[in-house]
């Protein structure tokens, strides 16, 4: 294989892993069930990420925040990460024991766009849903919140109102 | 002012009866609502209710038993009340099913079980055996049949893919023979290919399924005279030239998702399908026809209107009727879904969205499946309140 045969078989892998828009690598994601699995037993919040196959804004939101290293320290040492395709058949098993696929999942949750950003507890009942791409400081902003417990007594914008970065 | 009104009432009787779809009251396909009983319509193509006889069946998945599993419940056409729900499977758990009417009462059912596909041959008196149809890792199969003629298709686990295959059945009796399984599409697999659905023409099939070899999930059709060899994959989404992700170089098209495919058995074959072009509002339903078998579509046509834009639209089923090609499908534009169904009347024209009783209101309807039989058309789905999960049934006919 010459220079050139390596260079552009380099660049269709780069490519292709573009566009696919999966989790982010380097991060520990899990199935739903799995995830709440772990969290059950950790009593770590869930972070469950709502993408889609060839998802563009989940593409960007891959490449410019979750490649950060300190937002990947902060959420692998906080969560459970669970990652859904939106549009997949894979199945999974809900709290309540009924088997659904992960399409299914976001069409309950009402999963209109991706990516969707959901914070559960871990017992799977939901704290904050975030739909759109989100920087790395929105996902830090998303932590304090939700690690500190301020869901509980405000809304995210009063928050961030009151606790600026 | 006598004159006036002799008047108005002549002119009314001159103009045409404005037709519209009329319904049944809903009926229990499922039996009683119980906790922890959950029923689900879901298949490849949304293939759960044919007609074969006097009779119609609906089949689905539910945990009845202890694990998800299939059952059929049976009704006479022309009179309510389905009888006791029968199971279909035999396995540890079983997925996904699709039916097709026979003849004389029979049907013949095919779902996943056990992670391959099966089918099995059944009447309200007599249920054949459990055939298995690949023996490879399987799953979301569809059926189509018209006189003598049954198809399936269906994804078969291809290294790390599922990848489509299609195959001729023979029913004689109880009995189910399975022709040779080939691929659909002849280029390697290099992703999934997903979800399919079918249907019979009088000229062959037409097929279309999601694939996600271009980086991004399609819809993409094909038609073949016999079953065996399919034509070249034709794209039926269309890529609006301009968005947003577009612009910034980032992905490749839309979310299209869940196309499902019906015909009239003659030339007329409509698709719809979920579709994230306007991504801000979540999936809306689109829908194309096609006057040539399938070998080639119209224009992509929103099937709902303006008052359901704000709302994501899900599970999309088709019916082609002698009144146009009727969409159904579940929104929460009313706060908790509903069905909504929408007529086509002409190229681009579709009725306002309207609803039926029973299939909207309190609790959630989601999840319709469509048929058009006997000059009625037929409609489940899965409604869910406050006692539990019960499939139900309504029929209408155009008056």
């Amino acid at each position: 294989m010459n220079a050139l045969t390596r260079l552009l078989a380099l660049a269709t892998l780069l490519f292709a892993a573009a566009v696919h828009a999966d989790p982010p690598a380097g991060y520990a994601f899990v199935p739903y069930d799995e995830g709440l699995r772990q969290a059950e037993a950790s009593g770590k919040k869930i972070f469950l990420y709502f993408g889609r196959y060839g998802c563009a804004w989940c593409d960007k939101t891959n490449k410019e925040s979750f490649s950060d290293a300190g937002l990947k320290q902060r959420y692998s040492d906080n969560y459970v990460l669970v990652y859904v395709d939106a549009e997949s058949g894979t199945r999974l098993t809900l709290p309540s024991g009924e088997r659904i696929t992960e399409m299914e999942l976001g069409a309950r949750l009402n999963v209109f766009a991706t990516p969707v950003f959901l914070y559960l507890e871990p017992d799977g009942s939901p704290i904050l849903k975030v739909p759109g791409f989100k920087t790395v400081q929105d996902f830090r902003d998303f932590d304090r919140y939700v690690q500190g417990g301020h869901y509980r007594k405000m809304k995210l914008l009063e928050f961030l109102a009151e606790n600026p970065a | 002012m006598r004159a006036l009104a002799a008047g108005l009432l002549a002119l009314t009787l001159a103009l045409p009866a404005l037709a519209d779809w009329a319904f049944t009251d809903a009926e229990a396909v499922s039996g009683e609502p119980q906790a922890k009983l959950f029923p689900h319509l879901e298949s490849a193509g949304r293939g759960n209710l044919a007609a074969s006889g006097d009779r119609l069946a609906v089949v689905w998945e539910d945990n009845r038993d202890g694990s998800p599993q299939v059952y059929v419940a049976l009704r006479a056409l022309d009179r309510p009340g389905f009888a006791a729900p029968l199971r279909l499977s035999a396995g540890r758990e079983a997925y996904e099913p699709v039916v097709v009417g026979l003849d004389a009462g029979r049907f013949l059912a095919a779902f996943e079980q056990d992670g391959k596909v099966v089918a099995r041959v059944f009447s309200a008196a007599a249920q054949g055996a459990l055939t298995q149809l690949d023996a490879a890792v399987s799953a979301q199969i569809t059926l189509t049949a018209i006189g003598k003629r049954i198809h399936a298709a269906w994804g078969r686990r291809d290294g790390r893919f599922l990848r489509l295959v299609s195959a001729p059945l023979t029913v004689d009796g109880l009995q189910i023979r399975s022709g040779a399984a080939r691929a659909v599409d002849l280029s390697p697999a290099q992703d999934e290919q997903l979800y399919a659905s079918l249907a019979a023409t009088s000229k062959g099939y037409a097929i279309a399924w999601e694939d996600r070899r271009a980086g991004h999930t399609r819809l993409l059709t094909a038609t073949s005279s016999d079953g065996a060899q399919w034509s070249t994959p034709q794209p039926l989404n269309e890529i609006p030239h301009s968005s947003s992700a577009a612009e910034l170089g980032l992905g490749r098209g839309p979310g299209v998702t869940r196309v499902s495919l019906a015909g009239d058995g003659a030339a007329t074959v409509a698709a719809v399908w979920m579709d994230k072009r306007d991504f801000l509002s979540g999936y809306d339903t689109y829908a194309a026809v096609s006057t040539d078998h399938g070998a080639s579509f119209g224009a992509n046509e929103k099937a709902q209107d303006a008052f359901g834009a704000e709302k994501p639209q899900w599970h999309p089923a088709v019916a082609v009727t002698p009144h146009g090609v009727v969409a159904a499908w579940d929104d929460p534009r009313d706060d908790t879904p509903d069905i909504w169904l929408s007529t086509r009347h002409s190229e681009k024209e579709w009725s306002d969205d309207f609803t039926v009783t029973g299939a909207a209101g309190p609790g959630s309807q989601d999840n319709p499946v469509l048929l058009w039989h006997g000059g009625r058309l037929h409609l489940a789905w899965v409604h869910k309140g406050a006692d539990g999960a019960q499939v139900r049934y309504a029929q209408g006919r155009w008056e």
